[in-house]
């Protein structure tokens, strides 16, 4: 499969579209290496079929594109429209203007959750890395009007993202000096009558230590964390199973086209008519 | 709606009436609390729908629908957030302010309690607290992190520990972890006397949702597209999939074998294989789940061949239990993200030890992805090799997962400090969003 030195990549952005770059010629490509034969040895040697490394780019590519697809909502005409009522449609409520500005403006938002989160991403790079690091990341979607966002800025509501860190700090700070009451309060009954095999290091049981008031407030007073700080980190704990993409059973065996598993023969067979139509012979 | 605008002169009362609700992306559930009474929450659909005649359905009229072949929806809360108000507002102003409501009540004299999922974007939360305020104008208002309120309710009587008769249930229980598998996301949050530790907050994207989708694509690329039918197959993975104790024996009982040898299992089904009988909405508004019998294939391949079938059945093998595993496993499709008891361990390592066994031996698990069968067996089952081998590792599930929160809340609404923590009109016109959104972060002072 010559595909000219363009490879797929995958990459971590979000987007719906496959992403296609150009990249360096390394020469591993068979493709590339047809185009600029550089040593005729390595150009003899290469591998006829497709790499390693290709595969992987293209399972990847494909991965991602299936997760992407298991988390959208719903199939690919979502927008139902708001039943218009008689005589008073929330439309026609906007245009009377029978809402404050702040209401209107996020009732007429059609913003999704992922434009919400890129606008909070940008203001965070803003906040850290200064102006020249905003301007590269500009919100890309704001269906919102711009001046009531102004006015919403200037007037007693302003956005909590503003400085976040600094004013949570402050009121952590007023909170511990006061004389506050224990928060984790001991058993209420008393303790079990002495044992003489209680200091018997056989019996002895080891219980940690809980940790102390002032430590404890410190954990509560911990502000929320962002988004993407709360996901769970993926470390590579365990090897992935694999499984057959036809039948379910565990993928013993990979496809030589295009890297995808199967379990055996019969479900090999299934799987070559659709890898046939899509990658060609 | 803008009744709730006149300014009132003294500090008010505290108002008799709170309405509490759990704004959950599939369900929400909302009920009123008058004066210490707790009665049972309504369950509606919080979504917009319209079926295959473009008829469009707003919440609880979902009920009213014959026909969900091909049905669409629209849904104000985006993964556990409250994204699009404008739908959002149709659906509360039908169910909870319209005329026709049945749980009608004027907001200016009435305290909300709303719920949200942990790690919110500030901006979301502060159009909340706008919309709250500014255009409903209710009284006095509270929104909290939907797990926290799950403390709220008797945990010893859940966890069966044995007690003397003298102590009374303590609320909110001091020390707890909330796992909360619902229709978005999974999110676990350590709990300390109701208030949540937010460094330890973890979530896993995978819910409902993804598994419905999966479990469509799985369906779509063995048997039929069902690819634009997720009510049908939502309902067929409710009525079908558990989380298996064995992974590795299922996944070898249902296999089928290699060419020329068919397994026994695989012909008589071992147990594990289930026919599901399609809803086709004429006769059948509802699928049925029902064992598998080999013979009568054979007969209703005939019959098909004929053109006398008069019923659709998917024979579900090893998808009855390979969905609901991307709980515990989301590499299984590629996902880089960690199983769930893996995840619990990831938010232990965030708190000091001593935490530890307190919080491992009070894991409660709601929301409607843990109504599968075997996940607090299985969850439990992974903890235990996990963590340390002198911990108590106890997980409940209470009777009603989904309306656990919403009780949680009604019983907070009941609490004596309530008024400490919840936020007036007044206090909001003087301080503005900026102060309402630190205020909530912390969760109920219980002292």
């Amino acid at each position: 499969m010559n595909n000219f030195g363009v490879i797929e990549l995958a990459s971590a952005k979000t987007t719906s579209a496959p992403g296609w770059a150009y990249v360096p010629d390394t020469g591993a490509l068979p493709g590339a290496n047809a185009l600029q034969p550089a040593n005729r040895k390595r150009a003899r040697n290469a591998p006829a079929g497709v790499t390693v490394g290709d595969l992987t780019a293209r399972q990847e590519a494909k991965i991602r594109k299936e997760i992407e697809a298991l988390e959208r909502d719903g199939g690919k005409d979502n927008s139902i429209p708001i039943p218009a009522k008689s005589g008073k449609g929330a439309l026609v409520l906007i245009a009377a203007g029978k809402f404050t500005p702040n209401v209107r403006k996020i009732l007429q938002s059609q913003k999704t959750f992922s434009n919400h989160l890129d606008d909070f991403l940008a203001m965070q790079a803003q906040a850290e890395g200064g102006p020249t690091a905003a301007s590269n990341n500009r919100p890309t979607n704001s269906n919102a009007k711009r001046p009531a966002g102004k006015r919403e800025a200037t007037a007693s509501t302003p956005t909590a993202t503003a400085k976040p860190s600094s004013s949570i700090q402050e009121e952590d700070v007023a909170m511990a000096d006061a004389d506050l009451p224990p928060i984790l309060v001991g058993s209420y009954r008393p303790p079990p009558t002495a044992h003489p095999g209680d200091n018997d290091p056989l019996l002895v049981s080891r219980v940690p230590e809980l940790p102390s008031d002032e430590e404890l407030r410190k954990l509560l007073a911990h502000p929320p964390l962002t988004y993407y700080e709360a996901r769970c980190k993926w470390g590579d704990n365990y090897p992935t199973r694999v499984f057959c993409e036809v039948c379910g059973y565990w993928g013993r065996v990979r496809c030589m086209k295009c890297g995808t598993r199967v379990c055996a023969l019969d479900c090999m067979e299934t799987h070559r008519e659709e890898c046939v139509t899509r990658y060609g012979l | 709606m803008a009744g709730g605008r006149k300014s009132k002169a003294a500090a008010p009362a505290r108002p008799q009436n709170t309405l509490v609700v759990d704004n959950g992306a599939w369900t929400l559930k909302a009920g009123l609390v008058c004066g210490g009474s707790i009665p049972e929450p309504r369950v509606i659909p919080n979504c917009l729908a319209r079926d295959r005649s473009k008829k469009i359905y707003v919440g609880a009229e979902l009920d009213k629908c014959r026909d969900f072949s091909e049905i669409q929806f629209r849904r104000p809360v985006e993964k556990g957030y409250l994204v699009n108000w404008e739908a959002q507002k149709e659906i509360w102003d039908q169910e909870l302010f319209g005329d026709k409501a049945e749980l009608k009540c004027d907001p200016s004299e009435t305290r909300l309690m709303l719920t949200e999922q942990p790690n919110a974007l500030p901006v979301l939360q502060t159009n909340c607290d706008q919309i709250v305020f500014e255009e409903y104008g209710f009284s006095s208002y509270y929104r909290g992190i939907g797990s926290t309120f799950n403390a709220y309710h008797d945990l010893q009587s859940l966890f069966r520990t044995p007690k003397d008769t003298l102590t009374a249930a303590n609320t909110p229980a001091e020390i707890m972890l909330v796992v909360d598998s619902g229709f978005s996301h999974t999110t676990i949050t350590p709990l300390l006397g109701g208030r949540p530790l937010h460094s330890a907050i973890r979530r896993i994207d995978i819910g409902g949702k993804f598994l419905t989708n999966y479990m469509a694509r799985l369906i779509s690329l063995r048997h039929f597209d069902m690819r634009n039918d997720l009510y049908i197959v939502n309902e067929m993975k409710e009525a079908s999939c558990y989380v298996s104790a064995d992974f590795k024996a299922d996944l070898e009982r249902t296999w089928k074998g290699t060419r020329g040898e068919k397994r026994q299992d695989y012909l008589s089904g071992a147990g594990i294989v289930k026919d599901y009988v399609l809803p086709d909405f004429h006769t059948r508004h509802k699928g049925i789940l029902r064992e598998y019998d080999p013979a009568q294939h054979t007969k209703s391949k005939k019959l098909a061949a004929m053109g006398e079938s008069e019923e659709d059945v998917l024979t579900l093998r090893n998808e009855r239990f390979t969905v609901p595993e991307l709980i515990f496993r989301p590499s299984d499709v590629g996902m880089r993200q960690p199983g769930l008891a893996d995840a619990i361990q990831q938010s232990l390592h965030e708190l000091p030890i001593g935490l530890w066994p307190g919080l491992l031996a009070n894991i409660v698990v709601v929301g409607g992805s843990s109504l599968f069968d075997g996940f607090i067996q299985r969850l439990q089952k992974e903890l235990v090799q996990l963590v340390p081998d002198d911990c108590i590792v106890r997980v409940a599930r209470p009777a009603d997962p989904i309306t656990n929160t919403w009780y949680g809340a009604a019983n907070m609404a009941n609490h004596p400090n309530i008024d400490k923590v919840v936020v007036t009109k007044q206090e909001y016109e003087e301080h503005g969003s900026a102060w309402i959104a630190r205020r909530f972060s912390t969760g109920l002072l219980t002292s």
